[in-house]
């Protein structure tokens, strides 16, 4: 499972290292990051990148907002299930993230094991 | 009739300076005194007339024709420092001149009350430096005449001296009462007045930073959320970090997670001072009492506040965005500054300039600092609605505003520009409409 997650905090990085160690290690997980809207388009142009299998991406970033990287990665790519995760989870932003293309929205503070269901059971 | 005087006096204070109490005060008691000399000049026609004083009745005309000349500068923005002077100088000459036509310093009635204008300007206004000048003119004009005339040197007029000394006293004894009966009576009620008028200010400038802080609000829930997400995260995986190593026989492996189990540690602690400085900026900004002026790191305030308003725009507009551009100085000195006063006037600008961008498709902010000759500048530059120029020059006016009711109150540019001011500092602005604005602060080391 490779995934590509897009948070502007560098240590979302860490963190998700941590959490998946074991499934990284097992090479059951792969993790790419990127730290801005525009970073995770570049990536995802790249061939090494673009065979990723989900986008988790936060909302609030300064530059592109996770929105805007969302209506642009649905337009190329359509079928990339992406989760949009942020600390504003009011009914709003997760009707804007479905109507947007999203399968849904993870609340900040994320609760990795939830997480791990969407990631490997989604 | 005393109030509209009292508005008429205050019409001559040019408007959009903005003056202290005190100077206000000044330049109230300044047109008083050239007022009641107009008069003064005014009543000592009938006398020029009555005894035949051709000289005396020239000097008084020219008297009454300079004096609202003092007052018309004043008007037109000429230095409050030159109208003084402008008064005195003739003043003091006409009053040479009386004296030296229209008998000497016993035989002119009016001459030595004009003597005692440039002493009550030095002691009433506090121009002592502007007035002593003048002064030592005045007396040393008054102690030659009078010694001459002690001498029996006759000056060109010369009267009943009891019917002068007289005449004179009375005179000039009124004068005076009037001067500083409508001098104390300013004094007092404008005093109250203005008492009235700061706790008014007072009320209002707490008021504007609650509403700067409540648009905050929804920033720093989400400046608190995103650290305390990473304390929860860090604690709970460094708990089972733990139940790992307990479990684990390989040697290299618990070393590994040891050195992830630290990294855990610092990475929580970090977090948890991140949302510490953040609640302690926020109880800072919320702060009443004046602070005292400290080190401070401009480019942290700078970083901070950004972010901040940068998320605060975020949640309260929906569909904002917005591509910020930091260009801090790294070699920016530590200025000595109140540190809750700047953060106020870079929230401020900062809110300004997201609110003049909401709109734009490329919409951009731009943060920047720099070291200069004298201290230190930041600028806050959008791409954004642009100023117009016409209401440039009122926007640091207090409760200056353009946006719709409700939105602002008017006062944000004109606290940062008293702050600024009060640190020595300057803030200037420059903008095209529909093309950019930038408020730039220059601050002294």
């Amino acid at each position: 499972m490779k995934i590509l997650v897009v948070d502007d905090e560098p240590d979302v990085e860490l963190l998700f290292n941590q959490q998946f160690r074991k499934e990284i290690k097992s090479g059951e997980l792969q993790a790419v990051y990127a730290h801005s809207g525009y970073e995770a388009l570049s990536l995802l142009g790249r061939s090494d990148v673009a065979d990723v299998e989900m986008l988790l991406s936060d909302i609030n970033m300064p530059g592109m907002s996770g929105y805007d990287l969302l209506e642009l990665v649905k337009k190329n790519r359509p079928e990339l299930p992406v989760y949009m995760v942020s600390a504003y989870h009011d009914d709003n932003n997760v009707k804007r993230a479905m109507d947007t293309g999203a399968l849904g929205l993870v609340p900040k503070p994320v609760d990795f094991k939830s997480l791990r269901e969407i990631i490997f059971h989604h | 009739m005393i109030s509209r005087y009292k508005q008429w006096v205050d019409n001559l204070i040019p408007s959009g300076e903005s003056l202290s109490p005190e100077d206000l005060r000044k330049r109230r008691l300044f047109i008083n005194v050239v007022v009641f000399t107009f008069f003064n000049a005014f009543f000592y026609i009938p006398i020029c007339i009555w005894f035949d004083y051709d000289a005396g009745l020239f000097s008084v005309i020219l008297t009454l024709a300079v004096l609202p000349v003092s007052l018309i500068m004043l008007k037109k923005r000429v230095s409050f420092t030159t109208c003084v002077h402008v008064y005195l100088i003739e003043i003091t000459s006409t009053c040479i001149f009386l004296m030296y036509f229209t008998g000497g310093l016993m035989g002119s009635p009016f001459t030595s009350q004009w003597m005692s204008v440039p002493f009550l300007l030095a002691v009433l206004i506090g121009f002592r430096k502007i007035a002593a000048p003048y002064l030592i003119i005045s007396i040393a004009a008054m102690a030659y005449f009078g010694i001459s005339e002690v001498l029996g040197y006759d000056f060109v007029l010369d009267m009943n001296p009891q019917y002068v000394l007289t005449f004179n006293t009375i005179a000039q004894t009124a004068f005076l009462l009037v001067v500083f009966l409508i001098a104390l009576t300013f004094d007092t009620t404008k005093r109250k007045a203005y008492n009235e008028l700061n706790k008014m200010q007072d009320a209002f400038v707490q008021q504007e930073k609650m509403a700067s802080l409540g648009t905050l609000t929804a920033g720093i829930a989400h400046e608190i959320k995103n650290p305390l997400n990473f304390v929860n995260n860090f604690s709970e995986l460094s708990s089972s970090l733990i139940d790992e190593i307990k479990n684990s026989d390989n040697k290299e492996e618990v070393d590994e997670l040891l050195a992830d189990l630290k990294l855990n540690l610092e990475k929580i602690n970090q977090h948890g001072k991140r949302a510490d400085s953040i609640v302690k900026s926020m109880l800072q900004h919320s702060r009443s009492s004046a602070g005292d002026k400290q080190p401070t790191d401009i480019n942290k305030i700078c970083d901070e506040f950004l972010d901040l308003a940068f998320h605060s725009m975020r949640a309260n507009v929906s569909n904002f965005n917005c591509s910020i551009e930091k260009a801090f100085d790294p070699a920016l000195p530590i200025v000595n500054v109140v540190q809750q006063d700047i953060s106020r006037v870079l929230l401020n600008l900062l809110n300004n300039a997201f609110y003049a961008v909401k709109t734009k498709a490329d919409a951009k902010v731009v943060l920047s600092t720099k070291k200069i000759k004298t201290g230190i500048e930041i600028s806050v530059r959008d791409n954004g609605t642009g100023i117009p120029e016409k209401v440039r020059e009122n926007i640091f006016e207090p409760f200056f505003t353009t946006k719709p009711t409700g939105e602002g109150t008017g006062l944000g540019l004109s606290i940062c520009y008293d702050i600024i001011k009060a640190h020595g500092g300057e803030l200037r602005v420059q903008s095209k409409e529909g093309e950019f604005t930038e408020f730039t602060i220059s601050l002294p080391i």
